[in-house]
């Protein structure tokens, strides 16, 4: 799928919109900016993007209960051992677990909008008056890159070696799938990976990564705008609300 | 690795047979510039790609079309510049429409002509084939090497390092690897046809070549002895 | 053991992986899979493994369906072993001995028995003894490859699935396979997903998959007929189209053939 926005823009926007998530307060425009990124991802990706955030759904789920009971406050509205149930728990709890799910699910739909290298070589314009700074971005970039590629190789050989150890071990598995017990030949294989991946890079002419500037055309500057507006939405509406 | 010396001129398809252990991979190396030699030279004219056998392990974007573009992008070419190579490399490989495709989902034998697409994107002169059709299946293999002689017809110098003698059939000269040392090195019917040179470098010969012996131990005569399923009609005397 | 497969099916929606498959495994069985890569062949053998269970239909050992509860998929893994293709780098152990003797300590095979197991599997794996104290990830590929073996042969079990074990192997290589075939054929079943038509000559019987239906089910020497080689739909090889030649000629190949094949 090719976007039809500039990546730079994409992500410059992106980034605008999570600072809005970040500073919002009071659930009228938590869940108004919740609803954009809700449609804008199932128009864009469709109902399978929910999947995604499922594991870290439970994980805000868990936050917020955190938050909620535990955060020490002077009037609880009740108690119970260690746990006391207050309204700035509550608050502070909803708002924590708002940005955390509202956040995956933005960066889900960004990473499935973009291809891997759009995404590296939006950060790498981002960033470019970095670059002055001497300052690697481009290498860095292409690290994340690779990132996403390995991710998909070691989820696969991940697989493999669980599946391999059932039989052997008769069920009993020493790699039941547990992070530490695989670890060892994910690691060897993927040195080996790395290995022949830096060879074949640099068999490609590899030397640094290219580090361009990326020029704009209207539609960019349009997203870009209307992520800004979006932020000045959220401020106002904070200043408006007295918080 | 002791007294190597061998040299292959533009256009032609080498092979360098070698089982595991008999310095293939370091004979590769060298050729490719990646290792510098302890003695002697490695001189080569024109530009030289290499492609290695796992195709996993040489892809750097996820969308096919991007990771073709990688080596053009790398060595300073203009976009327009770029595009061309890119769909000149897509369409001799027969990946011009999968190009839009994550290279996750493609087969085996598709992975491999990816990975080969990327190196043919920069335009070498000579390519240097590490193991690249071991993990395919008999059709992928057969549809590889029709790609490998098309590349040949348009001038490109080949040299596949394998120990699978079969790939070499359509070979112009084989070099046979034993122990580090060059034990055999010349066209490819006579590097073919001693079915005990072959062995004793841990080599299977092509089972053409036994399939014509066993025939011939049986009274059917051949005019030479064939590698090729061509040469076999053409070798079987009337 | 014998293992059955009742009207099995493997996929998702619309996209059948495995259509239809029924067939019985007798013990002492040895059985060659062949068909083009996406018929389906790993599918059947992961299938008959048991890491994957079927959309519909069953896989039965000796009557009892292997995925009945957790006991009998374990039950069913302690008596199977699998060779999976580059499996190289799946080793978990400090020691080639510790690597070996683990499937035997997960079976609960005693202290006293281990040590004669594992003599016996390493000498027809051909692992050097050399080898037994290093950790397994300093052995070459190959030699790594044979520690694999050598753990599938220590409990004896009572079917060994193989996944293109000839793939990147050399001449040597290839004949310590075919020695190794030869002294387990007859204690236990053999099932080979092969696209090597010397390999599958050597089980006796052959299954050929087409598009996720079996195609062929039946004795191995019908690699022997080129006609009905041919028809069974298996990829045109450069030893169909020889064959087509010298029957065009009238030239007896039927020996010359097997013996090729026996050969390498």
């Amino acid at each position: 799928m090719k976007s039809k926005f500039m990546p730079s823009a994409v992500l410059l926007s992106y980034f605008v919109v999570i600072a809005s998530l970040i500073i919002s307060r009071g659930i009228a425009i938590k869940l108004f900016l919740l609803a954009i990124i809700l449609i804008l991802s199932l128009k864009i990706v469709g109902k399978g993007i929910l999947k995604s955030i499922r594991s870290v759904s439970l994980f805000a789920i868990i936050i917020f209960l955190m938050n909620a009971f535990l955060y020490s406050s002077t009037n609880p509205m009740f108690t119970f051992g260690i746990f006391n149930l207050t309204e700035e728990g509550i608050k502070q709890g909803f708002h924590v677990s708002y940005v955390i799910v509202s956040i995956s699910l933005l960066t889900a739909l960004i990473l499935s909008y973009l291809e891997d290298k759009e995404v590296a070589d939006g950060f790498v314009s981002l960033l470019y008056p970095l670059k002055y700074l001497r300052l690697p971005i481009g290498e860095i970039a292409m690290i994340f890159t690779l990132v996403f590629r390995f991710i998909t190789i070691i989820k696969k050989e991940s697989e493999e070696i669980i599946n391999a150890d059932k039989i052997r071990s008769a069920g009993g598995a020493r790699a039941k799938g547990f992070f530490l017990s695989i670890l060892i030949p994910i690691f060897v294989s993927s040195f080996r990976r790395a290995d022949n991946l830096s060879l074949a890079m640099e068999a490609r002419g590899y030397k640094t990564t290219v580090v361009k500037r990326a020029s704009l055309r209207k539609s960019d500057y349009k997203i870009i705008a209307l992520s800004f507006a979006v932020l000045a939405v959220t401020l106002s509406w904070r200043f408006v609300n007295g918080t | 690795m002791k007294d190597i010396s061998l040299s292959v001129k533009r256009g032609e398809f080498h092979v360098i047979l070698g089982a595991n252990g008999s310095g293939k991979s370091t004979l590769l190396k060298l050729l490719s510039k990646l290792l510098v030699p302890d003695g002697g030279t490695v001189e080569t004219k024109g530009s030289v790609g290499i492609a290695f056998q796992n195709p996993d392990d040489q892809f750097v974007y996820s969308r096919l079309i991007d990771d073709v573009s990688f080596g053009p992008i790398n060595n300073g070419l203009n976009p327009s510049e770029i595009s061309i190579q890119v769909k000149e490399a897509l369409s001799i490989t027969s990946l011009l429409d999968k190009e839009n495709r994550n290279v996750d989902t493609l087969s085996g034998g598709e992975k491999e002509r990816a990975a080969l697409a990327g190196v043919l994107a920069l335009d070498p002169d000579v390519l240097i084939l590490d193991e690249v059709l071991s993990m395919q299946d008999e059709k992928s293999k057969r549809e590889y090497i029709n790609l490998l002689l098309k590349l040949k017809e348009r001038g490109k110098t080949i040299v596949l390092v394998t120990h699978d003698s079969s790939e070499a059939a359509y070979a112009d000269y084989v070099h046979i690897l034993k122990e580090g040392c060059l034990i055999y090195s010349g066209k490819r019917r006579e590097a073919l046809s001693d079915i005990k040179r072959l062995k004793s470098a841990n080599i299977a010969p092509p089972k053409t070549v036994l399939y014509a012996q066993a025939l011939t131990n049986r009274g059917v005569s051949f005019a030479f002895i064939p590698t090729t399923v061509e040469e076999f009609e053409e070798a079987l005397c009337k | 053991m014998q293992i059955d497969l009742k009207d099995l099916c493997f996929g998702y929606k619309d996209e059948f992986c495995l259509k239809d498959i029924s067939l019985q495994i007798s013990q002492g069985e040895s059985i060659a899979i062949m068909g083009l890569n996406g018929s389906g062949k790993t599918t059947l053998l992961n299938l008959l493994a048991g890491l994957i269970k079927p959309s519909s239909g069953e896989v039965l050992s000796d009557g009892m369906s292997i995925h009945k509860d957790k006991k009998a998929i374990r039950e069913y893994w302690a008596k199977i072993g699998y060779l999976l293709q580059l499996s190289e780098r799946m080793v978990f152990s400090s020691t080639v001995k510790k690597e070996i003797e683990y499937s035997l300590k997960a079976r609960n095979f005693k202290k006293d028995i281990r040590q004669d197991l594992i003599s016996k599997a390493i000498n027809l794996a051909g692992v050097d003894s050399k080898h037994m104290e290093r950790h397994p990830m300093t052995l070459s590929g190959g030699e790594l490859r044979k520690v694999e073996i050598a753990s599938v042969l220590s409990y004896n079990p009572e079917l060994i699935l193989f996944d293109e074990p000839l793939a990147g192997l050399d001449l040597d290589s290839r004949m310590n396979f075919y020695r190794l075939l030869d002294e387990i054929k007859g204690k236990c079943s053999v099932v080979m997903v092969t696209h090597d038509a010397s390999s599958a000559l050597r089980m006796n019987r052959l299954i050929v998959l087409e598009n996720g239906r079996i195609k062929y089910d039946g004795d191995s020497s019908v690699i022997l007929n080129n006609d009905i080689y041919c028809e069974i739909g298996i990829e045109i090889n450069e030893l169909i189209s020889i064959n087509a030649i010298l029957k065009a000629r009238g030239i007896d190949y039927e020996d010359s053939l097997r013996e090729v094949l026996n050969e390498i």
